[in-house]
């Protein structure tokens, strides 16, 4: 195969290979699996795509997203083959002019984007959607993830402190990425929502602060978990309490179970987040992004000011397994938009499964 | 543009893909967010020449001067990372 990219000669040593692309910056610091043309091309196996074919320019360094070098960054971060073609929807979703990815990029703010799969390629995959949804274990939530961090650095030029200014950051910059728990929701999943079949399969991309835990172990109806949920989230510190956008919601199954048992259907949530997940008016001018001019005249006549500038921008999904916990993320603001796109045939196609790429 | 130094190589990056490579950057101390009023304007003062310069001196003459300045500064930070 006729790559493009430099091919570079080193030592036949993975301390020699790791040792030299961590000093070009071209890691997040965890050893690498060396991209070879051997390993490169198994990738590109699984797209229907021409290797030279560019997904577009990725701020803030704009670099051109060719498929190879797409392939080559998903090697490094330890992709599978058959991951690839998810790994190529998430960055057409991140280059997507709403998500704003300049911003999420280069914004001192911690948000990293978070990769939320739906549909039967999750589930073909493996995507941990259960147990540990958010944490280590499983190879594709790792893997995927990683494989976009690694474009974001190698691609958009996100390096720590020079582009990507990032006052603290956050571990989920390493990788964020998870399935929704599909078959523990008692209301449609999220890509239904959105207006794809139930068989589709999506990536939805946001870009997001790490989960912020929810937890609840002693309510039995809905009104207690409710309440929970909306005293989390009401605080100064989310960009979301000054510039709204879409907090996710992330309800554990036995929390979802009992909300949907009681009748509370998603709406109900957002309503209910909506009117009570508020900063005192007070509490709310007294610091946090108070005085930036972002959007000081909303809900001016209200005693308290909520995240989310309308109920339905509240998302909602449910991840995880058995346990009393759910979460939120906070999210950039409404300066950033969440994205949701099929994972489809380079015609636009949607597929059923990763086998439809085998070329 | 005004960029603080810390944002003055994003500030480049940005203006290089907006195919204004040569584009004066002028530099006040980082933060911006915080100062006090008298902070404001010993900043204020202090990057006033090079904003009069910048206004009234040829526009080729200042590429030429700050084309590559602050790339050369977003490189000197890659290279301090990887060396540490």
């Amino acid at each position: 195969m006729d790559f493009h990219s430099d091919k570079i000669s080193l030592n036949d040593s993975l301390e020699a290979v790791n040792d030299w692309f961590y000093d070009q910056g071209w890691t997040d610091g965890l050893p690498i699996v060396p991209p070879t043309p051997a390993r490169v091309e198994k990738l590109l196996a699984w797209t229907d795509r021409d290797p030279q074919d560019e997904l577009g320019a990725v701020p803030p360094k704009y670099g051109i997203a060719t498929i190879e070098k797409l392939a080559v960054n998903a090697v490094m971060a330890g992709c599978l083959p058959e991951y690839f073609p998810v790994v190529i929807a998430t960055l057409e979703a991140l280059l997507e002019e709403k998500f704003n990815l300049y911003a999420v990029q280069s914004t001192t703010h911690p948000c990293a984007p978070l990769v939320i799969l739906n549909g039967p390629i999750a589930r073909e995959l493996g995507v941990n959607a259960r147990y540990n949804a958010f944490g280590q274990g499983w190879r594709p939530n790792a893997t995927i993830g990683r494989a976009i961090r690694f474009v974001l650095l190698n691609v958009g030029g996100g390096v720590p402190g020079v582009l990507d200014r990032a006052t603290q950051g956050q571990p989920a910059k390493y990788s964020y990425c998870l399935a929704e728990n599909e078959a523990e929701n008692p209301w449609t999943p999220l890509h239904v929502e959105r207006g794809f079949a139930a068989d589709a399969s999506t990536v939805t991309v946001c870009g997001a602060e790490g989960p912020h835990n929810i937890n609840d172990h002693v309510s039995t109806a809905a009104a207690g978990i409710l309440t929970t949920i909306a005293s989390t989230m009401a605080g100064m510190g989310s960009n979301n309490a000054y510039a709204f956008g879409e907090p996710i919601l992330a309800l554990g199954p036995e929390h979802a179970a009992i909300l949907a048992r009681d009748g509370i259907s998603k709406e109900d949530i957002r309503a209910y987040v909506f009117a009570h997940a508020r900063v005192p008016r007070p509490l709310w001018e007294a610091g946090g992004m108070f005085g930036m001019g972002i959007a000081e005249d909303l809900f001016r006549n209200e005693a308290a000011v909520p995240l989310i500038r309308k109920p339905e921008h509240l998302m909602i999904i449910v991840a995880g397994g058995p346990g009393r916990h759910s979460c939120w993320m906070p999210t950039f603001g409404a300066m950033t938009r969440s994205v949701t796109r099929a994972i489809a045939l380079k015609s636009g196609t949607p597929v059923k499964s990763v086998q439809e790429f085998r070329c | 543009m005004i960029c603080s130094d810390e944002f003055a190589p994003l500030g480049r990056a940005e203006s290089r893909m907006l195919g204004m490579a040569g584009i004066p950057i002028a530099v006040i101390p980082h933060p911006l967010a915080g100062n006090k009023p008298d902070e404001v304007q010993r900043k204020a003062e202090a990057v006033a020449e090079e904003i009069i310069a910048i206004l009234t001196q040829p526009a080729e003459q200042l590429a030429h001067a700050y084309r590559g300045r602050f790339l050369q500064l977003a490189q000197k930070q890659i290279n301090k990372r990887a060396a540490t």
